[in-house]
This record gives structure tokens, C-alpha cells and sequence, in this order.
């Protein structure tokens, strides 16, 4: 072979060599896994691999030289920055970091490791990032914490409830243990019986009771349907006719007959009558007792406001307790501490919420949120 | 024979007492408060075992007993101990802002008063509140009985 064959078989084998070598970089640049893209010195894009381009729907061309940080969440222009800071620190070493990028209908969480590119006498000219899609680990993330917090919350209601639960028994377990003490001494054992019968059937009021929160507290999935305001409040109104009419009370509606409500049936007649009752009960001696009802709608919500004219509370002595199971606030007999823990147990469990605003003989205004995305 | 036992366990603490140079414990003023009637008649009995001729104020509400221990502290001429069995659940006024209230009272004497909490709760915070409060002398869980009343009288030794 002469000597110009010999080289020439030398240039063929590079270029053929070469062009393998450029498949075979191409394959990995334009894999459909890894963003690879490159930004001179002041943070312009100089490269972005087809894959970066496809998932952020842009055309390349459109921009190269343009600012990288326009296509990171101002939320995250901090930490790249820093991130971007230590590698020209460190221009031999790599550095990891997680951006969250704009795309049409959502964010993209992307992880990227960032390297400084040098020229050939050894000065940094480019910034080599390669990164790829975290999304669904942090969608993933995400849900498993609000599990978490989830899990948390019922935990310390759990916690709270059994010290409630075993106040609320251990005080007629008490009563039924204290009156055998003292029986000898007390010499009356017809009256210890009564007195022990008395702490029984309290016990057993309790304990159904609280079977009635629990089963609120454990429905999942509660029956939702639409159902005419106007007409389950009139509805409600006649079954405790008597009562109203006693007390001389007048109910006074501001909104369309015609207004419907999505929501849980029975947790609305409930929610409807604890406020109603409670409004008799905590009437104003001075004067007969009128209640307003509204209901309008904001965002999500549809919103039904309760007012009264009655006793009003101190909610700035009460507020905290107000929703707390028994708990009572006037010097009534018949006040149980229960009605209110049931509305919110019950709103909450339709995914609403409760408010309550109060003037001290003035009157009470209790607002109920019903979520109407709920189904 | 138990009965006859728990009262030789009596009269071993009063032996024991009877060290103390000053107590006479006819002289103990009782005030129970606590708005659960059956738990008051129960305290009752139970302070009398204890002390036949103690005086003893059952209140079922706080404001009142706070009336009467003011009155009780005005009186320069009665010196005489008194314990306060104080519930923590009760409603309108608990006993905690029947504590707050106390402080404000602006007794000169306060050192006559010997407050103990009652109780059925067992939530431990509501023992830990009370161990750390102080003007509480010590948390007894209900009902209240004679081994509670010793601690409370040994107390003003």
C-alpha cells in the first residue's frame, strides 16, 4: 500500500470514526429522557436538546440567546441563581438544583445539575445543564404529606376527644363511685338509689351521644343532593310549629324562594334546627325574637346566615370554647353543650365551614359555608 | 374488719398530727366549688367523715364563692383555714378564671386559703397546669375521699 493510500485509509477510518462518534453523542443529546442545554456567561440559551424543547412546547431557534431564568418560576430565579453562583466557585465541580418551570396548563418540577464548560485555555465560557422531569415524584410528595397532615390533624382530635370523652364519662363514673362512699354515712339508701340512677342515665345520654358524633365524624361518603332552601327550612319550621309560636317569633327570609342548595339532607335539617333552638332558647326577654335568613353565593360556597335578635354571646370570652363540646355559656337548664359541636362536626364533615359574629343583647349571627363542588 | 383496718389507718395520721403544734381541726372551713350537685353532697359527706365539725360551703357558683371567700377574708376576727376544693369544668366561669379572679380578689390574707383542684378530667395537661399553678396546692381526681382530705389538712401543719 503506498504511502497516499495509507493516509487515505487513515482519513476514511476518522471519518467514519467520527461519524459513529456523532451518532452515537447525537443518541445521547437527543435521548427522550435528559434535558441537556448549555447558557453562555450571562444565562443565554446557546443549546436546548429536541426533549427540552418538545416537553416546553418552544421552537429552539426562537430562543437561543435568550435569558434562561425567563423560562424558571420567579419563585425559583433565587436558588438557580445561587446555584449558578457555586459552580463558577467551584468550576470543576457539579452542582444540583430543583426548578420549577412554566408550561401551558401547569408547572413542571425539573432536577438539574449544572457544570461549568471551559475553553481551550481553560477559561469557563458556557454552563452545561442537564436535567430532567420530577413532576410526578413531587405530585407524590405533595400527597403523601397532605396524608400526613391529614392523619396529624385527626390524631390530635383523637387526642382531644378522648379527654373530652373521658371527662365527660369519668364525671358520672365519679358521681356513681362517690355516692357508694358515702352511703353508710348518708343513711338513706332509697336516695343513693335515686342519686346512682341519676349518674346512670347521664352516663347513657353521654355515651349515645358520643356515638352520634362518632358516626358524623366516620361518614365518608355522605348522600349529597339539591334541595329547595326555602321550602326544607318552611319544612323544618312546621315540625317544631309549637314551640316557635310560643315564643313569639317571627322568620324573616332574604333570598328567592326559588334558591336550591347542594348539600346533605339530614345534616341540613340538623344544622337548621340546633340554630333554630338554640335562637328559642337564648331569646332575649325584652323582646320577641326575630330571625333573619339569607343565602347567597361566593366562589364555591353557597353561604346561608343566620341572625337572631337574642342574648347574644361574648365571643371575646367564649369565642375559642363556643364550638366546644360541652360546653355551656348562659345559666340555662336545658343548655346541653352539644348543638353547636354537632353543626360543626356535621359542616366540616360536608367539607364547609362555620362562622360566628356576636353582640351581647344584641343578637347572633351564625354563617354556614356549603361547598357546591361537593358530590 | 376492713372498715375497723381503714380506721386504725385513721387514727395512726391523727396520732401523726397530733405532733403538729398548731392544727385543732375543728377549726377548717371547707369550701366546695363545683356546679355538679351530686359531686358537692358526695364532698360533703366525705369532709364530715373527716372532720365532724368542719364547716362546710357547697357552692355551685363560682361568682358566689368568690363573694363569700372575700367576705370570709374581710373578717379580720376569723382566722381560721380554709380549704377550697375547686372544679376545673364548669361553665361560664372554669377553674382557671376562677383562679385569675381569685388573685384579684386583694385579700390581705391570703395565707388562710389552701386551694386544691378537682376533678374528673384526666387530661394530662389539666394536672400538669395545676401542678405548675401557684396558688393550687395539689390535684385530686374525683370523686374526693379521705386519703385527699388527709393531704389537705396535713397541709397547714
Amino acid at each position: 500500500m503506498s504511502e497516499q493510500a495509507f493516509s487515505g485509509q487513515i482519513k476514511q477510518d476518522l471519518i467514519e470514526q467520527t461519524q459513529k462518534d456523532d451518532a452515537y453523542f447525537r443518541s445521547i443529546i437527543e435521548n427522550k429522557s435528559f434535558y441537556i442545554i448549555k447558557t453562555d456567561l450571562e444565562g443565554r440559551y446557546t443549546y436546548m436538546n429536541p426533549f427540552f424543547c418538545k416537553m416546553l412546547s418552544l421552537n429552539a431557534e426562537e430562543w437561543l440567546g435568550k435569558e434562561s431564568l425567563s423560562l424558571i418560576m420567579p419563585v425559583d430565579h433565587a436558588i438557580c441563581a445561587e446555584t449558578v453562583g457555586r459552580c463558577f466557585a467551584d468550576p470543576d465541580t457539579s452542582n444540583w438544583v430543583i426548578l420549577r418551570k412554566p408550561i401551558p396548563g401547569g408547572v413542571l418540577s425539573t432536577q438539574w445539575e449544572f457544570k461549568i464548560l471551559k475553553d481551550e485555555n481553560g477559561n469557563p465560557n458556557e454552563l452545561l445543564c442537564i436535567g430532567h422531569d420530577i413532576t410526578p415524584l413531587i405530585l407524590k410528595q405533595e400527597e403523601l404529606r397532605s396524608m400526613v397532615d391529614v392523619a396529624a390533624e385527626q390524631n390530635k382530635r383523637l387526642v382531644n376527644f378522648t379527654y373530652i370523652i373521658s371527662h365527660n364519662i369519668r364525671s358520672h363514673v365519679a358521681n356513681i363511685i362517690g355516692i357508694l362512699n358515702i352511703r353508710e354515712d348518708l343513711g338513706d339508701n332509697v336516695l343513693a338509689l335515686e342519686m346512682i340512677k341519676g349518674s346512670t342515665s347521664s352516663l347513657d345520654e353521654t355515651l349515645n351521644n358520643l356515638s352520634d358524633i362518632i358516626s358524623i365524624q366516620a361518614h365518608t361518603s355522605l348522600p349529597i343532593s339539591e334541595l329547595n332552601v326555602f321550602h326544607e327550612i318552611n319544612r323544618i319550621i312546621q315540625s317544631i310549629n309549637v314551640l316557635i309560636t310560643d315564643a313569639d317569633t317571627s322568620i324573616v327570609y332574604h333570598f328567592d324562594p326559588s334558591q336550591v342548595l347542594n348539600t346533605n339532607l339530614a345534616y341540613f335539617e340538623s344544622i337548621v334546627l340546633n340554630l333554630i333552638t338554640n335562637a328559642l332558647k337564648y331569646k332575649s326577654p325584652q323582646r320577641s325574637l326575630k330571625i333573619h335568613l339569607d343565602l347567597h353565593q361566593e366562589g364555591d360556597y353557597k353561604i346561608l346566615t343566620f341572625t337572631d335578635n337574642g342574648l347574644g354571646i361574648d365571643l371575646e370570652k367564649y369565642g375559642d370554647q363556643l364550638f366546644g363540646l360541652y360546653k355551656t355559656f348562659h345559666k340555662n337548664k336545658d343548655a346541653r353543650g352539644l348543638g353547636l359541636y354537632i353543626i360543626k362536626t356535621q359542616v366540616e364533615a360536608m367539607r364547609g365551614k362555620i362562622e360566628v359574629e356576636s353582640e351581647i343583647d344584641f343578637g347572633t349571627s351564625f354563617k354556614i359555608y356549603f361547598d357546591q363542588k361537593l358530590n | 374488719m376492713i372498715t375497723s383496718l381503714i380506721e386504725q389507718g385513721t387514727t395512726k395520721i391523727d396520732l401523726m398530727m397530733t405532733e403538729c403544734p398548731q392544727p385543732v381541726p375543728s377549726s377548717h372551713r371547707y369550701i366546695v366549688v363545683d356546679d355538679d350537685r351530686v359531686n358537692n353532697l358526695v364532698s360533703k359527706f366525705i369532709i364530715q367523715r373527716h372532720n365532724k365539725d368542719a364547716e362546710i360551703l357547697l357552692l355551685t357558683d363560682p361568682e358566689l364563692a368568690l363573694d363569700e371567700i372575700y367576705q370570709i377574708s374581710k373578717d379580720a376576727a376569723d382566722q381560721r383555714k380554709t380549704v377550697i376544693f375547686l372544679d376545673i369544668n364548669m361553665p361560664l366561669m372554669n377553674g382557671w378564671e376562677f383562679l385569675e379572679q381569685f388573685k384579684n380578689l386583694e385579700m390581705s390574707t391570703d395565707k388562710q386559703f389552701c386551694i386544691y383542684m378537682i376533678s374528673s378530667s384526666i387530661d394530662p395537661s389539666d394536672k400538669i397546669r395545676a401542678q405548675d399553678h401557684l396558688l393550687i396546692s395539689g390535684f385530686f381526681s374525683k370523686p374526693l375521699n379521705t386519703e385527699h382530705l388527709k393531704i389537705a389538712s396535713s397541709h397547714f401543719c
